[in-house]
């Protein structure tokens, strides 16, 4: 909390690494649980359908535009900030995309390319992307599928986005399967072994992006005695405004019993959420007003509130 | 005498380039020159010291396991300092009213009586 002056070394504290510069920030109010996450206000749940919106079946939200019938793609929301009307506040939606349609989804827009333009704050729902063989929209083999002796034993993908602002992001990957048929995770239960990685690469253009982070968790298959040590893959990290990044995501099932595994592991789900926004004021524009970024320390120089343990520091 | 000279010029060199720990790139975590990065493979990890990527261009801060939080200056130290009749300092300065010296003083006259 800003208005706190946390001293340094609450490093064990918990509740102070909830902060986006802390730990667990993705666990936080600024996380993928979060006010600005999936299960906030700006996600499918939220006031997206209260203004009158609907979400197409890959998950983009649309508007009804009020001269003729077609529709209007919305990616933002203007939320009045004062009570005057003086001062509005632009947040990103939150959307649940399908993954064919988050593939085709690209960091900037060109001439050449006719893609839609991701922001910071969306999921992917993958989560039957291990069941299928091939890419049942197109009729054709998905190249990001690796399938072996008929069984698809992993994947391969990558999505784009772009950072509109000074913010943090938080990237979460989230195994899902277990059991057929029960989804979830069964403690006690044995499942494949499954491999997940999840990489960020960034750069001011398309052509300049570079591996910020990879970070890689393996999920052994549990006994009555084992227990998982691994940790679900996630990256929180600081982007800089207008830069384009892309995500890797990369799943291995391994039953290390057999040379066919079983397929518990039906999918995962990929979660981007950024805490920035936007603030438009009549007096003057503030497209990125930072509002959870540096703040001045007791000491003169402007950091994050919390400059914790278990953060690597790249230079630019 | 060569060598020792030349590795404090070289760690001159080094610290006036803003190394920590021989690694350059970083000086004191500052967010304008650096970007925070934080994973689920920094947090926690199998191997005791995986910090040691090896990398010139990245300063890890280390976590310390074994340190006990009961010996800082934390919250669950601010109750800390009560007497046997759990009262604090605070509790000391506050007034009994018109009659707590009164209570003493008879106490004491109580006590006295009896030796």
């Amino acid at each position: 909390m800003y208005h706190l002056e946390e001293h340094t070394y609450w490093y064990n504290d918990y509740n102070i690494n909830l902060d986006s510069a802390g730990v667990w920030g993705t666990q936080g109010p600024l996380g993928v649980s979060g006010a600005l996450g999936i299960l906030g206000a700006l996600g499918p749940t939220g006031i997206a359908l209260q203004a009158g919106m609907t979400t197409t079946s890959d998950g983009i939200y649309v508007a009804a535009a009020s001269s003729n019938k077609s529709t209007v793609v919305r990616q933002t929301m203007p939320i009045r900030f004062s009570h005057d009307a003086s001062v509005y506040r632009i947040y990103d939606l939150f959307e649940m995309y399908s993954r064919n349609y988050a593939k085709r989804m690209c960091s900037s827009s060109s001439s050449s390319s006719s893609c839609d333009v991701n922001d910071s704050s969306f999921a992917v729902d993958a989560s039957t992307v291990l069941k299928q063989k091939d890419d049942s929209n197109q009729g054709e083999k998905d190249p990001n599928l690796l399938i072996y002796d008929g069984a698809t034993v992993g994947v391969d993908d990558k999505y784009s986005f772009t950072s509109k602002y000074n913010q943090f992001v938080h990237l979460n990957l989230v195994p899902y399967g277990g059991i057929p048929g029960a989804p979830g995770l069964q403690l006690g239960g044995s499942w494949d072994n499954l491999n997940m990685t999840l990489a960020l690469s960034c750069g001011s253009s398309s052509s300049s992006k570079k591996t910020l982070h990879t970070t890689t968790s393996n999920f052994v298959a549990s006994s009555l005695f084992n227990s998982q040590k691994a940790l679900v893959p996630f990256i929180t990290t600081r982007l800089r405004k207008n830069e384009l990044c892309d995500v890797s995501v990369s799943l291995r099932i391994d039953s290390g019993k057999d040379s066919n595994p079983s397929n518990d592991w039906t999918g995962y789900y990929l979660y981007v959420t950024g805490s920035g926004l936007q603030t438009i004021s009549e007096s003057v524009k503030n497209p990125d007003p930072d509002i959870w970024g540096l703040r001045k320390q007791s000491d003169g120089r402007s950091a994050f509130n919390i400059n914790g343990p278990h953060q690597t520091w790249i230079p630019f | 005498m060569l060598l020792a000279a030349l590795c404090l010029s070289l760690g001159a060199a080094g610290a006036a380039r803003g190394e920590v720990d021989g690694v350059s790139g970083n000086q004191n975590n500052d967010p304008s020159t650096s970007r925070m990065v934080s994973s689920s493979d920094l947090v926690f990890s199998m191997i005791p010291n995986h910090f040691l990527t090896g990398s010139g261009v990245e300063v890890v801060m280390r976590y310390d396991f074994d340190e006990d939080p009961s010996s800082k200056n934390s919250v669950n130290q601010w109750n800390g300092g009560y007497d046997l009749y759990l009262k604090t300092a605070y509790d000391y300065t506050r007034w009994d009213g018109p009659l707590g010296m009164l209570y003493f003083f008879s106490l004491c006259f109580s006590l006295m009586m009896l030796l």
